[in-house]
């Protein structure tokens, strides 16, 4: 009787201590909530691309626009920062996909030299509309564009999210400005061990 | 005494500007004043290309009345606008600040990345990280204020 109260007692301290609770992300986990990553979009050399050819790497999505002077470079340049807290292995398994939601002025030379200026990592995208239209509805990504001033000069306003990929294309994390640097640093940290 | 040379003369006023300039760069860290207004922390994102930068700074208003910014200039840029970053239901768009950014009387603004920005367009010039640019602000009662606004990289934080 003794025997089987010891065993039970064992196994349950077993099972305790095997329970595997993985500690909670510092940002939005949306896992699951969104499809896997696919498009068919420009890249800065004017080559047709899908997502395809980015597997492999986590990546991180972000629509805007190169005449954004204030929210698009603060966004990737908080980017660029959680990006350099992480160990040169692990960069190099990170990559920014920044889609232009402003295909009229934002051709793929544009966007390369824009890109450069914040780290290799990042790689500038563009499309018809009819190709940002299938991704942005996809992702429940919104945008639209402004009246043009006197000069032709218009803004526009977009989702200010950044969208998380697995190595595999899976939907993992939502960034939003609120996110400290150092909280996506880890994430994403974690992300490039996890496959 | 002997009348100096026209190039001699020249020389002497460049000189003099330089050290001037010297002068102004050196104190630049206490600020940029007009009476009770103080402009501090200006500084540019460099962005390539043609497109618009923008300039941040914070304004200090030491008076007891309160002051208005209303508008901006530069040679280096053809036309510089008030603006601010607005976000609504995870929507960011930029809007035109009408009507002037108020300071309160004994406050200051931030004009900070997400915030309140100016929107610096159609570059006169080719500007590189590094370069001090000189913008001016007015406000509402005609003052002005001239500060040299600092180049950073894009990425800056």
């Amino acid at each position: 009787m003794r025997q089987w109260w010891l065993a039970m007692l064992v196994m349950l301290t077993v099972l305790v201590g095997c329970s595997d609770e993985a500690p909670p992300w510092r940002t939005k986990d949306i896992t699951g909530l969104m499809p896997r990553l696919q498009f068919a979009l420009t890249d800065e050399q004017g080559k047709s691309v899908s997502a395809e050819d980015y597997n492999g790497k986590v990546t991180l999505l972000y629509f805007g626009y190169t005449f954004c002077p204030d929210v698009c470079p603060m966004t990737l340049g908080r980017l660029a920062s959680a990006i350099k807290h992480l160990d040169p292995a692990a960069q190099a398994r990170v990559q920014v996909l920044f889609v232009s939601v402003d295909p009229r002025r934002d051709t793929p030379t544009r966007l390369r030299d824009y890109t450069a200026a914040f780290g290799p990592e990042f790689v500038g995208l563009s499309g018809t509309q009819e190709q940002l239209q299938t991704l942005t509805k996809h992702y429940r990504v919104t945008y639209g564009y402004g009246e043009p001033d006197a000069s032709g000069n218009y803004a526009v306003s977009h989702s200010s999210a950044v969208y998380v990929f697995d190595p595999q294309g899976k939907i993992r994390l939502l960034l939003r400005d609120d996110d400290s640097i150092k909280a996506i640093a880890q994430d994403l940290a974690r992300l490039t061990k996890a496959s | 005494m002997s009348a100096l040379h026209p190039q001699q003369l020249a020389h002497q006023r460049a000189r003099r500007l330089n050290i001037a300039l010297l002068v102004w760069l050196i104190l630049s860290p206490l600020g940029f004043a007009e009476q009770d207004l103080r402009l501090t922390d200006a500084w540019i994102r460099y962005l390539p290309g043609s497109g618009p930068m923008a300039g941040y700074f914070t304004l200090s208003n030491a008076s007891d009345q309160p002051v208005s910014i209303v508008s901006a200039s530069s040679p280096a840029f053809e036309r510089i606008t008030l603006h601010e970053t607005v976000e609504r239901g995870g929507e960011t768009s930029m809007q035109s600040v009408e009507g002037g950014v108020t300071v309160t009387a004994s406050g200051s603004v931030t004009f900070r990345p997400g915030g309140y920005h100016l929107m610096l367009m159609q570059r006169q010039r080719a500007i590189k990280i590094g370069d001090r640019i000189e913008i001016t602000l007015r406000f509402g009662d005609n003052r002005s204020l001239t500060a040299p606004f600092l180049v950073k990289a894009s990425g800056t934080q």
